[in-house]
């Protein structure tokens, strides 16, 4: 069994894991990066989509906005706007934005709305995939 | 002397305004709670995010990166967070009048400025002074959510990105020992490493990767940090609110209780007074 390091996940609302893990898995702008303890010390961006954690042997998937992780020897700290495990999150809130955003995307809009709306689908398309992934696992 | 049920009527007014005193006390108190333990959380989330931050600022490789450039021009944007209503103890005019202050002496040309009003009475405020606010936030200041903090966030990264403004300035009152504090200035944009005096840097910054690149890194925790830093001023504002209210409230409820006692004593003897002479009447009628 891999060494356990702490790992804290903070959003500016709550914090939403603080304890050990064995293992981190998220996605950065080149990719997976995995994280084990004895990490080399790292500061990358996070992207929208799954978060995975390696607890007590058992991998556990969650929603995590965008955000940061930062490796440092003895802990690792990840900082998100929203992250929130599959149980929690509301699938209709979440199926209505991502229509509501698709619909946004095709008018024309400004610049800026445009990229809020494509971040709010990015966001809302990544919680259902988290829940749908649940869902499966479940059945 | 007024009349007895001259009296009487004013008595039941007063319990009317003093059962909407005491109720608005009752509903700010629940509101001051609602927040309060959610503001350490953001402190923290704060704390942590600026720490990342200085490991960064030290890095030589950002030295002319546009959120850390100071410019000789200085055109300035206010982000100022008051309430929507007020019945709120001297909150709203505290706030006010110290960004009033701020942007007056600061500020000589209205063109060199950007105004965010966060609150209606901000916006009022400033309207009645002949300034018309840029950008309004109505409603925002009843739910201090992270998606209002991220709304205002892209508003002001916007303005600065498009070199629109050259400084961003946050005013809000901050909660201090349970009760609201004294408004205070902050400065958002550009950020200085003696902003982070006070935050501990890693053991050895030099040593940290950036993935892919320090540039990169900064432009994306700069926004993070904008989002995290309006959101905390946001709740800190809305805990000041509520609690100015729920003090302000409170002695409006006691002045009811006062001004009630009072009026009843008065009550009585006009009423007592009155039965005397309708006694003093008859009996000088008899002997008559």
């Amino acid at each position: 069994m891999p060494t356990p390091f702490q790992l804290d996940i903070l959003t500016p609302e709550h914090s939403f894991f603080s304890g050990k893990a064995e293992g981190v898995v998220v996605i950065t702008p080149d990719g997976e990066i995995g994280v084990q303890a004895h990490h080399a010390p790292l500061v990358t961006p996070v992207e929208i989509g799954t978060i995975r954690l390696l607890v007590d042997g058992q991998w556990k998937e969650a929603f995590i906005s965008e955000g940061f992780m930062e490796v440092q020897h003895d802990r690792t700290v990840i900082f998100t706007q929203a992250c929130e495990w599959p149980e929690n999150i509301d699938v209709l809130r979440a199926e209505a934005t991502m229509q509501r955003s698709q619909e946004q995307l095709r008018q024309q809009l400004s610049i800026r709305e445009h990229k809020t709306s494509q971040i709010a689908l990015a966001r809302a398309m990544a919680r259902l995939r988290v829940t749908r992934e649940q869902n499966l696992h479940l059945k | 002397m007024p009349k007895a049920n001259e009296i009487k009527h004013r008595i039941g007014a007063v319990e009317e305004t003093r059962k909407i005193t005491n109720a608005m006390q009752l509903v700010a108190t629940a509101r001051a709670k609602k927040v309060i333990p959610k503001m350490e959380y953001n402190r923290n989330f704060m704390t942590q995010v600026q720490s990342v931050m200085k490991d960064l600022l030290l890095s030589p490789h950002l030295a002319d990166h546009p959120y850390l450039t100071w410019k000789s021009h200085q055109r300035r944007t206010y982000i100022v967070i008051s309430a929507d209503k007020g019945m709120a103890g001297s909150y709203n005019s505290a706030v006010l009048n110290f960004a009033w202050r701020e942007i007056s002496a600061k500020v000589h040309c209205r063109e060199d400025m950007h105004l965010i009003s966060v609150g209606v009475m901000g916006d009022s405020f400033f309207r009645a002074r002949g300034i018309v606010p840029d950008h309004s936030f109505g409603g925002a200041t009843q739910d201090p959510s992270l998606y209002n903090a991220r709304q205002l966030a892209l508003e002001i990264m916007e303005y600065y990105d498009h070199k629109e403004t050259d400084q961003v300035f946050i005013i809000f009152t901050p909660y201090q020992n349970g009760a609201a504090g004294k408004p205070t200035i902050h400065r958002l944009l550009p950020i200085r490493i003696s902003d982070f005096t006070d935050i501990e840097a890693a053991d050895t910054p030099h040593e940290i990767m950036y993935h892919p690149a320090e540039k990169w890194v900064f432009n994306l925790l700069v926004p993070q940090f904008v989002v995290g830093y309006i959101f905390g001023a946001m709740m800190h504002s809305y805990a000041s609110e509520h609690t100015a209210r729920m003090t302000a409230m409170q002695s409006a409820t006691r002045n009811a209780d006062e001004m009630l006692e009072r009026l009843h004593l008065d009550y009585n003897l006009a009423r007592q007074a009155a039965v005397t002479q309708e006694i003093a009447e008859i009996s000088s009628a008899l002997f008559v």
